[in-house]
């Protein structure tokens, strides 16, 4: 076994060596091309869905568009409002994509330096961070959540993001600390403090880099609950707030209609949770099994 | 030929039973049974003097009794716990006969009252006047114009020891002073905070007697499991007596089943766990109409649905023209029809039909978007603006602000729907932190007064009822004129006047006016929906025939 000197120069061969293994594992593709279906119709879903998300058509074609069965002008329903369907979905795509890109951004901002710190540094400032990663862990996820975006008072999407970054950056914290307290005793990084360089470099250029597979997965694998908790809160009157076309919200104004046989005001924003959620847990397991050296048959 | 016969012998049978099934309907009515009523949420408040929602009046309802209660249909006033009443020296004096041999329960939660089931007599009734002041009452204000009442609301200063313009003639004579004559003051004394309390235990509970209420009412509280259920049980001392002189009530007692789902409470009734369904939700109105019949009733309620604006702030504050322009955007009828199930007729005014002195001829607004396009020109947007609704969150207002938020878009005016809970909403609207907000009232007592005068006077703002911070000096000198005049039709035609300058002025968008529903189990006899609304609907008078 030969040790690397530098992470840098053969940084290369390992993701190259990561994606041969991740394309050998078919369930991983699968959840790649679904992947990129999700964010291919988001970004075009203004040429793609048939009708505006938001128009009611209820006020110039009246009482036949309002909860109308799914027909071919209509593939997946009208709701109360005579508003379409599928044209709602492919929008919605962007609400779930938006939340679950940026609510990692934010998990990832607070958790990475958290993590690395209480990593690099131990002792007591360690004992601190994970004391306090332990206790928000301690508390169940969404009603944290809900707590937090009831502090705000003004339940908007950017207060969803915040709200569910400021929950989710603990498990990046976790295993970031993790690599960071394997990481800080090899050589290179000896190597480093030795020629004298300071510990933000050694933070940020000399460990990091190394540390970063695990949290890719960690974040792949979180975006399918954070969609599920943005669809959660969305459900209960928090977050999106109509008329966005947030998929929860569909949910929680459709289900109503259930009972009465017009199932697909919710059935169908439910499928496309359903399909996102298992679009990155595909990715993300198949990205951990590509990525874990330990796991290298 | 053998096989019409048989038709017709068939038919003779199902006639027969029909028949027979018929004059079972006919019956007397029977003892016993438990009726089991779907409440959205838990009661805030079991203590009359605290209460203001109408999920806590339900309960006050069954288990205690005013002076003078509502009739059914709205129209006026009758005997309760005082067997009659009269005004003197120009309707500034009322003195009330109380009925005797009124009883207050036995017994609250399982064990013996303070009372001990003593007599009702006039000295309650001071008490619980009495009580309202030192208590804080929200309610107390209705019946501010009883002589004395400043003094004693602010007794520190004044020394007062007691409500003045509240005498006890002896134990069976009641009588009221006020300081100037106010029409509707013996409907106020039907609102359901003005309910005869037992000083024993109002004293030996304090503040804790939220949690043991005792009252003289067909029902007396068993247990109160929260959010779960309020169990009452029948008071076999009730005053009240059946046409044929029997005691009542026929029920063993009610349970207001709390279950804030509407899906899960319409299952629960289909499933027989429930007896009576209230106010019930629009999104199985269609098939209950067809599944129930006449065991559905609805009828027109005294109430009004409208959005405020918050006329002491930008955009609205002063801008007449931009209020109208909203007005006018508006398409009522269509909402009504199309997202509603028509339930609530659409609304020109502040008056509801039904309440005394609806103007049916009043100029309002109807859909007019050129219109409306015109007068926001001439308010100074001519290409719309941004502004926020906030609504509390219930199905049927979230389905309501998503129509107008689109049928205001499409003048420009773009409506961002804020959904907080009813009691944020409440406070919000109170302090005009809002800038538009979802409001409804429903009538306290049948008087133009209790819409006019407690929603749009000057003197109002805030908590009291005026959560749009309207002002117009005429308007305020109309309702403070016709609040003391005494010739009926000079006072309606002063409420009249008021509201055609309210309506022009625009404080609100005047949306809907209320109904009220109630679903019934075939086995729910003689259960009739008052005008008043589903929750005073009296249940010391139903059978059930079901076990």
């Amino acid at each position: 076994m030969t040790e690397r000197t530098t992470p840098a120069a053969s940084g290369g061969s390992l993701w190259f060596e990561a994606w041969l293994r991740f394309r050998r594992n078919r369930l991983a593709m699968i959840g790649l091309v679904m992947v990129i279906t999700v964010i291919l119709v988001a970004v075009l879903a203004t040429w793609i869905s048939p009708y505006d998300p938001l128009k009611q058509l209820i006020w110039t074609e009246g009482k036949a568009v309002r909860l109308a069965s799914p027909s071919a002008k209509h593939w997946f329903g009208t709701d109360l409002y005579g508003r379409d369907i599928l044209s709602r979905i492919i929008f919605g795509a962007r609400i779930s994509l938006q939340i679950g890109i940026f609510a990692t951004l934010v998990s990832l901002v607070i958790g990475i330096p958290l993590g690395a710190l209480a990593g690099y540094v131990g002792k007591w400032v360690d004992d601190l961070i994970s004391w306090l990663v332990n206790v928000v862990f301690a508390f169940p996820f969404l009603l944290f959540v809900l707590a937090v975006v009831a502090v705000f008072k003004d339940p908007s999407l950017v207060v969803v993001y915040i709200a569910i970054g400021m929950v989710n950056w603990v498990s990046i914290a976790r295993v970031v600390r993790a690599q960071f307290i394997s990481l800080r005793e090899r050589e290179f990084v000896e190597a480093a403090r030795a020629l004298g360089m300071p510990s933000w470099r050694i933070i940020f250029v000399h460990i990091l880099p190394n540390a970063l597979a695990p949290v890719i997965v960690q974040a792949t694998l979180g975006m399918g609950s954070i969609i599920m908790i943005e669809a959660g809160l969305a459900f209960l009157g928090f977050g999106a707030q109509p008329p966005t076309p947030s998929w929860g919200l569909m949910i929680s104004e459709g289900q109503k209609y259930l009972g009465q046989g017009q199932w697909w005001w919710a059935i169908f924003p439910g499928l496309a949770i359903m399909y996102t959620v298992l679009a990155f847990n595909f990715l993300g397991d198949g990205l951990r099994d590509a990525l874990d050296v330990r796991l290298k048959r | 030929m053998k096989r019409e016969m048989k038709v017709f012998l068939l038919f003779l049978l199902t006639f027969g039973v029909l028949c027979m099934a018929g004059a079972a309907f006919a019956e007397d009515p029977v003892y016993g049974g438990i009726l089991r009523w779907r409440e959205i949420n838990d009661p805030p408040k079991l203590d009359p003097a605290q209460a203001t929602d109408t999920v806590s009046s339900r309960a006050i309802y069954l288990m205690f009794d005013s002076l003078v209660e509502n009739d059914s249909d709205g129209k006026g006033v009758l005997p309760a716990l005082a067997e009659s009443w009269e005004g003197s020296e120009g309707g500034t004096v009322w003195t009330f006969k109380l009925r005797k041999g009124v009883r207050f329960h036995k017994e609250c939660l399982g064990e013996s009252t303070a009372n001990g089931g003593r007599e009702v007599t006039a000295q309650d009734w001071k008490y619980t006047f009495e009580r309202m002041v030192r208590d804080n009452s929200p309610r107390a204000y209705f019946i501010e114009m009883i002589e004395g009442y400043q003094d004693f609301v602010s007794r520190d200063e004044t020394g007062a020891t007691e409500w003045s313009g509240i005498k006890v003639l002896d134990d069976y004579t009641l009588q009221f002073k006020l300081t100037y004559s106010f029409a509707p003051f013996v409907s106020v004394l039907a609102y359901n905070s003005f309910m005869v309390i037992p000083r024993e235990d109002a004293e030996k509970w304090g503040k804790e007697f939220n949690f043991h209420p005792v009252g003289t009412g067909p029902f007396m509280l068993e247990r109160w499991d929260h959010d779960q259920k309020v169990v009452l049980k029948k008071n076999p001392d009730y005053w009240r007596k059946d046409d044929k002189g029997n005691a009542l009530p026929y029920l063993d007692g009610v349970e207001l089943v709390v279950i804030p789902d509407n899906t899960i409470a319409y299952e629960e009734f289909k499933k027989g766990n429930l007896d009576a369904f209230q106010d019930f939700p629009d999104e199985f109105y269609v098939e209950a109409k067809a599944t129930y019949g006449p065991l559905f009733q609805e009828r027109p309620w005294v109430g009004t649905y409208y959005y405020g604006f918050n006329n002491s702030k930008e955009p609205f504050k002063g801008n007449r023209a931009l209020r109208q322009a909203v007005n006018y955007a508006v398409d009522r009828e269509r909402i009504s029809d199309l997202v509603i199930e028509g339930r609530y007729p659409a609304g020109k005014g502040v008056l509801p039909p039904g309440m005394p002195g609806f103007n049916p001829d009043l100029k309002g607004y109807s859909y007019d978007p050129d219109k409306a396009k015109a007068l926001l020109k001439e308010a100074g947007y001519p290409n719309g603006f941004e502004c926020e609704l906030q609504v509390n969150n219930n199905p049927r207002h979230k389905a309501v602000a998503e129509a107008i938020q689109a049928q205001l878009m499409e003048l420009g005016i773009k409506l961002n729907i804020k959904v907080v809970d009813w009691g944020v909403h409440l406070d919000m609207c109170e302090r005009a932190e809002t800038q538009m907000f979802r409001m409804g009232w429903v009538v306290d007592y049948l008087d133009p007064d209790n819409f006019l005068y407690v929603l749009l006077h000057s003197s109002n703002h805030g908590s009291k009822g005026n959560y749009s911070f309207y002002s117009n000096p005429e308007v305020d000198a109309l309702l403070a004129e016709a609040r003391v005049e005494t010739n009926w039709d000079k006072r309606i035609e002063l409420y009249r006047k008021a509201e055609q300058l309210i309506v022009e002025d625009a404080p609100w968008v005047f949306l809907f006016h209320y109904s009220t529903s109630l679903l019934g189990q075939k086995w729910v006899k003689n259960m009739h929906l008052p005008a008043m609304g589903d929750y005073s609907t009296p249940l010391y008078n139903v059978w059930v025939t079901k076990k």
